[in-house]
């Protein structure tokens, strides 16, 4: 039984079951989600397979611990090794990470179009032209435009504010969103159901006709004869409920599976399931963008819980120095974790939630690391290098300035070394940090590569046809196809490129 | 892998660090009215095997921290709420990173923990999904 119509709750599943379809697509997010919905719209019979739950508006709740245990992977605990950690947040939910993202849209940078073509020989599949065509369907398709004046809310607009002020280019985010009521609650599942994400667009459009989806289902294994996937293994799990046992089942795919499950899971996936055909790169070449926050008292009051969660960009520093600058309406949770002290002074901080602005930096980072896959599943070893960590201590030196220029009595610039708290005075301190990872409080929201695209088996896994080299029906449409990483937010590329593979898959089957 | 009663109380104790009762002007919340710890063990119950045994290191080592960082000879909760403090403000600013992510993890997981009451998220003048205020917002 589940909540729609072709929806199936794996946790009332009590016994082995098979089922079959033309495809089965494991992972219901950015990638799968329209991967599915193309191959659905082409006439063909497609399953969806999900480890997360499938939560409606009605399930989402005001408070950072239930969205966790609900809607993140492994309860939110997840961290990338390394000398530093690196903590990540993944969706693993129908609808996954886009579900509990800030909805940013941003169409893929001409260079990394051009740099994918010349360096891994894409450009037959990938360009301009064929992007264009699928970032045009995708934004009528989720009514993409840029946030409403009105609801962006103190953080945004302190933000967009101090750009002007700095003369540093910047903007209004463009998101796929409809009703947005700024509630500054992204992060933890929209409760009025504006965002766009495809647990309400692609995959309820295809559960309508005909396509069906297994959530609370985790793949364990890709089923595969002589070189050929011909489904995949399950198991149905029932969360939260204690001494369950654990059923299994199997999903047969006629003519495809499509792994779309993020750039952890993908690869780990064809690894474990020893599919890796002729190529030797599964799991390697995999990349982050990781960034760092920092926060400032003023005293107007901001109101951090009213606007969208990020609302305001600036991409000024982007081609010159690698990364962009963005606000983040954190949740008090979350902005407790850096607020310094403890007992009354921490309390005092914490009381002033409203007098305070949040925002945040990401690097375009050089670093690759690897996909390790071990008896506790998929570990993502990676680690920023000492040029990704001096422009992260530059970017938050930028964003402190900015942050005093409009005002701010201090701010905590989150690096080890120097004062929690620093003053307009004191921020020539941030010059002395140490660029070592570890003396930053590090996080990554976009992670890419790992199975990624190429002509060449020693350094990509999938071809053009987003085929895993030299495994007949297998198939990857996620961000791990990836050559490079992106120094922008990539659900839209995810989106498109995700778009285009499902058309060639489909096209492919006929 | 549950916590034990041992591990329940520093896990009480640690959290009250952060957030000891009576002292906020608008922050009345007591820890145990809401339920933190309790909330805590449950969601750590639904970490991965190596978060959940990390977690366990996490309050073993927290438990001797007074000792080894030279703050006290008695273990964290024999201390009274200064030493205690002292003891996890050395934590922080420890020269060994794991000891400083250890410190970090625990304020995080205390004030996610925390703040998952409503009425704490009330006192600090955050609105429900249901104020008024989010319908005068609503954008096209």
């Amino acid at each position: 039984m589940g909540k729609f119509k072709n929806h199936i709750d794996a946790a009332d599943i009590s016994k082995y079951r098979e089922d079959s379809a033309d495809f089965v697509v494991v992972g219901t997010g950015a990638g799968g989600g329209i991967a599915g919905w193309v191959l659905t719209e082409m006439g063909y019979e497609v399953i969806w397979v999900e480890a997360g739950p499938y939560m409606t508006a009605e399930d989402f709740r005001d408070d950072v611990y239930t969205s966790m245990l609900n809607l993140a992977k492994d309860a939110g605990a997840t961290s990338m090794m390394g000398r530093a950690i690196v903590t990540y947040l993944q969706g693993s939910c129908v609808g996954g990470s886009p579900l509990i993202n800030s909805a940013i849209v941003w169409r893929t940078p001409e260079e990394v179009v051009d740099e994918w073509a010349e360096k891994f020989g894409t450009g037959n599949v990938i360009n301009n032209r064929t992007l264009e065509y699928a970032f045009e369907k995708i934004e009528k398709l989720l009514n993409i435009h840029p946030i409403e004046e009105e609801i962006l809310g103190g953080n945004n607009l302190l933000f967009k504010e101090a750009c002007e002020k700095m003369g540093y280019e910047s903007r209004v985010i463009r998101r796929n969103t409809r009703g947005c009521h700024g509630s500054n609650r992204c992060v933890q599942g929209c409760p009025f159901k504006a965002k766009l994400s495809p647990d309400v667009t692609f995959v309820p459009w295809s559960l309508e006709k005909g396509a069906r989806v297994y959530s609370n289902c985790r793949v364990v294994k890709i089923i595969s004869k002589n070189r050929k996937a011909t489904g995949v293994e399950v198991v149905f799990k029932e969360r939260g409920k204690e001494n369950y046992r654990p059923v299994k089942g199997r999903i047969y795919a006629r003519r495809g599976v499509i792994l779309a499950a993020g750039a952890i899971d993908t690869p780990h996936l064809i690894r474990k399931s020893r599919l890796q055909g002729d190529s030797k790169a599964v799991g390697k070449f995999f990349m982050a963008h990781p960034g760092v926050g920092i926060g400032g008292i003023f005293d107007r009051e901001i109101n951090i819980s009213l606007g969208p969660s990020q609302g305001y960009e600036s991409p000024h520093f982007r081609k010159g120095h690698h990364f962009k600058m963005e606000t983040i309406g954190l949740p008090i949770e979350l902005l407790s974790a850096r607020t310094p002290g403890f007992g009354r002074e921490f309390m005092k901080r914490i009381e002033n939630y409203n007098y305070v602005a949040v925002w945040d930096s990401y690097v375009k980072s050089e670093a690759h690391g690897q996909v390790m896959s071990t008896i506790f599943g998929p570990v993502p070893k990676y680690e920023p290098t000492k040029r990704d960590t001096e422009i992260l201590i530059f970017a938050i030196k930028k964003m402190a300035e900015m942050m005093f220029e409009v005002g701010a009595k201090v701010v905590f610039p989150g690096i080890y070394g120097i004062p929690e708290e620093i003053t307009k005075d004191q921020l020539n301190l941030i010059d002395e940090a140490e660029p070592d990872p570890r003396n930053l409080l590090l996080y990554a929201s976009h992670l890419f590569g790992g199975a990624r695209m190429g002509v060449d088996p020693r350094i990509s896994v999938v071809d053009l046809n987003f085929k895993v080299h030299g495994v007949e029906n297998l198939f990857v449409t996620d961000a791990s196809v990836f050559p490079t990483n992106l120094g922008v937010n990539p659900q839209h590329t995810v989106m498109a490129v995700s778009m285009i593979g499902a058309e060639r898959i489909g096209e492919s089957a006929r | 892998m549950a916590f034990n009663r041992w591990e329940k109380r520093t896990l009480e104790k640690i959290v009250e660090v952060f957030f000891p009762p009576g002292v906020g002007d608008r922050l009345k919340r007591d820890l145990i009215e809401a339920g933190t710890v309790e909330r805590l063990d449950y969601m750590i119950s639904r970490y991965p095997l190596q978060a959940r045994l990390l977690f366990h290191i996490v309050i073993w080592v927290t438990y001797w921290a007074p000792i080894f960082l030279f703050v006290s000879i008695l273990p964290f909760n024999f201390l009274n709420w200064e030493k205690r403090k002292k003891a996890m403000e050395k934590m922080f600013y420890s020269r060994i990173y794991y000891v400083r992510q250890f410190a970090n993890l625990l304020k995080l997981v205390a004030a996610i923990s925390f703040f998952a009451d409503e009425e704490a998220r009330r006192e600090v003048g955050i609105p429900g999904i249901d104020d008024p205020i989010y319908s005068k917002y609503m954008g096209g």
